[in-house]
């Protein structure tokens, strides 16, 4: 620990210093501490509670009955639960891939270019700034059967896209890696510019194709930022609500219903409380593995910073 | 432009024999910017044609195929405001007043909570600010259903469902981690020589704080407040679950415009381009702050 804090004077030693130090420290940071375990910490561990329960709400006063762990053995005995989950995974997977290959792409031709690359930028990350619920408004116009200009510019007649589970499908995929591929796109860049350019250097001195020095060089050397880009994306994709909801509904059928979907239409359609907050404490397990990774990841990068 | 623009030159390309006036590398330059215009058309092309359509006559909207010239209206804008008879009975300027107040009223909230203990992580010494800041991003990959399920029973008790002030809240919560980490970045690029001399000087750690630290860093409040500002204006599912009819955002008027028996796409345009415009503008002041946003949890929900 000597880089960032250390960076004011340390008061010298003394434990009385010291203590006022962080007696100062707690107090800048108690409001903080206070509002993320008062509004978010204690009504998960609620949700956690309930989460062994049923809450009848048809009745007054609601009632609440200890039920153990049969709202999360319903759950995994539900195709209710695994048709989302199989979808959530097969969604993530794609969306993450196709945003990776089209941001990297991206990343690649803005490093190159000479021309432009700042306006390029700037309208190239709109997409990702858009308000989830406009965009996928925009794009069920852009897949509308009738009136949609997809089918008009592909000369694909009067294709239903949301009408049929394989199109549908497809089309909440392209919509939400239109959407994302510039976050990819940013992280990727600023990684690739942060580069030192001697092995490029001896690369090219010692021959190099272009693919060569993408295959050993580039891809090596930002694996650190190619590793946080895909597990930040695969944290969001896993959660994904808006784009859906605008595009599918989870339709057709429930084919194209995310969890957190399936959680909504759970807790606030059929008011099933209990088992709600069940599968929301499965869904914050995977994303809890999922995200280790990533804290893994932005502690040794840390650390190197010296923080 | 700032983290954006390259650091490191680009490698130097093997030389080639000047034949003409081409010489390979001015070939490679037209080639990327040529496929950099192509992807760029592709990329801004459902937002151009959210504002075209936005434009539309109500027969040129449903003319099938799709019409690419037409003679431009302020229909929609009229009838989003009430002006024109429509099949929507919309209250534009409440949504519009509600998104502004929660979105603006959660980011002034966080900026207030977040800026000190953004300070203490980046510039005092004490036990536990490494599992505190940890906990915070932890916070902020949790699944947002996850958390605004049990957010709901909480106001429901507290008889905040439906009101400005539950939203202000419950946005503020999903800002505080992002905004203390950004800021905290913020804080941590200062030169700590300003403090130094300050203290010498004989001042507190709070007037250092208040006097010195803040001052400086208006460019990194006002970023990371425009991203606390957007990440609330852009929210859905706490507005959808968290507000009935007095407190609704922007984003849930929008999803009321997809019905069983169709869709006005031209009204639908016009709103999303009353959301989605405001947002796009802002986007240019914190570009440059973008990787650091990103990095510390993404903007979007």
């Amino acid at each position: 620990m000597s880089g960032g804090p250390a960076a004011l004077p340390q008061p010298h030693g003394t434990t009385a210093l010291r203590a006022a130090e962080e007696r100062f420290a707690w107090t800048l940071l108690a409001p903080t501490f206070v509002a993320a375990c008062a509004i978010l910490a204690v009504p998960l561990l609620f949700s956690l509670y309930l989460s062994f329960h049923v809450w009848d709400l048809s009745v007054v006063p609601s009632r609440l009955t200890w039920v153990g762990v049969q709202n999360y053995v319903g759950l995994l005995h539900s195709e209710d639960f695994w048709r989302p989950l199989r979808f959530t995974c097969l969604y993530t997977a794609l969306s993450v891939s196709g945003e990776f290959v089209l941001g990297f792409a991206l990343a690649l031709l803005l490093h190159r270019a000479t021309v432009g690359r700042g306006v390029f930028t700037t309208l190239l990350i709109l997409p990702m700034m858009m308000t989830p619920i406009v965009t996928g408004l925009v794009w069920g116009l852009l897949y509308d059967p009738n009136y949609g200009m997809i089918n008009q510019i592909f000369n694909l007649g009067h294709l239903a896209w949301l009408g049929e589970v394989r199109y549908a499908a497809a089309a909440v995929v392209i919509a939400t890696v239109w959407t994302n591929s510039p976050f990819v796109m940013v992280l990727l860049l600023a990684g690739l510019q942060s580069l030192s350019h001697e092995p490029f250097e001896a690369a090219m001195i010692d021959g190099a194709s272009s693919r060569q020095i993408l295959r050993y060089i580039i891809v090596p050397l930002l694996m650190p930022t190619i590793l946080v880009a895909l597990l930040i994306r695969t944290i969001f994709e896993f959660r994904a609500f808006d784009i859906m909801w605008m595009l599918t509904q989870g339709g057709p059928a429930g084919r194209t219903e995310t969890l957190s979907m399936t959680d909504f239409l759970m807790s606030f359609r059929f008011f099933a409380v209990g088992q709600g907050a069940a599968l929301s404490w499965i869904m914050l397990a995977i994303t809890a593995v999922i995200s280790v990774g990533y804290l893994y990841y932005l502690t040794r990068s840390l650390r190197t910073q010296g923080a | 432009m700032g983290s954006l623009r390259t650091v490191a030159a680009r490698p130097p390309e093997p030389a080639t024999p000047r034949r003409t006036r081409w010489t390979q590398r001015d070939l490679e330059t037209v080639l990327v910017t040529l496929v950099l215009i192509v992807a760029t058309v592709v990329f801004m092309f459902p937002i151009l044609m959210m504002i075209a359509v936005s434009f539309k006559a109500p027969a040129d909207v449903i003319a099938a195929p799709p019409r690419w010239v037409f003679r431009p209206t302020l229909d929609n804008y009229a009838a989003l405001l009430g002006l024109r008879a429509s099949e929507f009975h919309i209250d534009l300027l409440l949504h519009f007043r509600n998104s502004v107040a929660a979105a603006g009223g959660a980011t002034l909230l966080s900026l207030v909570v977040a800026a000190p203990a953004a300070y203490a992580f980046a510039r005092l010494r004490f036990r536990g600010a490494r599992p505190v800041l940890f906990y915070l991003l932890a916070l902020r990959m949790l699944p947002p259903i996850a958390t605004v399920i049990p957010l709901y029973l909480l106001m429901r008790n507290l008889h905040l469902l439906d009101t400005i002030t539950g939203l202000i809240l419950a946005y503020t919560t999903f800002n505080l981690p992002f905004v203390v980490w950004v800021l905290r970045s913020f804080f941590q690029d200062l030169p700590a020589d300003l403090e130094e001399a300050a203290m010498i000087d004989g001042a507190t750690r709070w007037q250092c704080l208040v006097k010195v630290i803040l001052p400086l860093s208006t460019s990194g409040i006002v970023a990371s407040g425009i991203f606390a500002l957007m990440l609330a204006w852009n929210d859905f599912l706490f507005a959808v679950i968290l507000t009935n009819r007095h407190a609704p955002t922007l984003p849930v008027l929008t999803a009321g415009f997809i019905t069983e028996m169709g869709t006005s796409w031209g009204i639908a345009m016009a709103a999303g381009a009353v959301i989605a415009v405001p947002v796009l503008i802002f986007t240019l002041f914190v570009q440059r702050y973008m990787v650091i946003g990103l990095t510390t949890g993404a903007v979007k929900g």
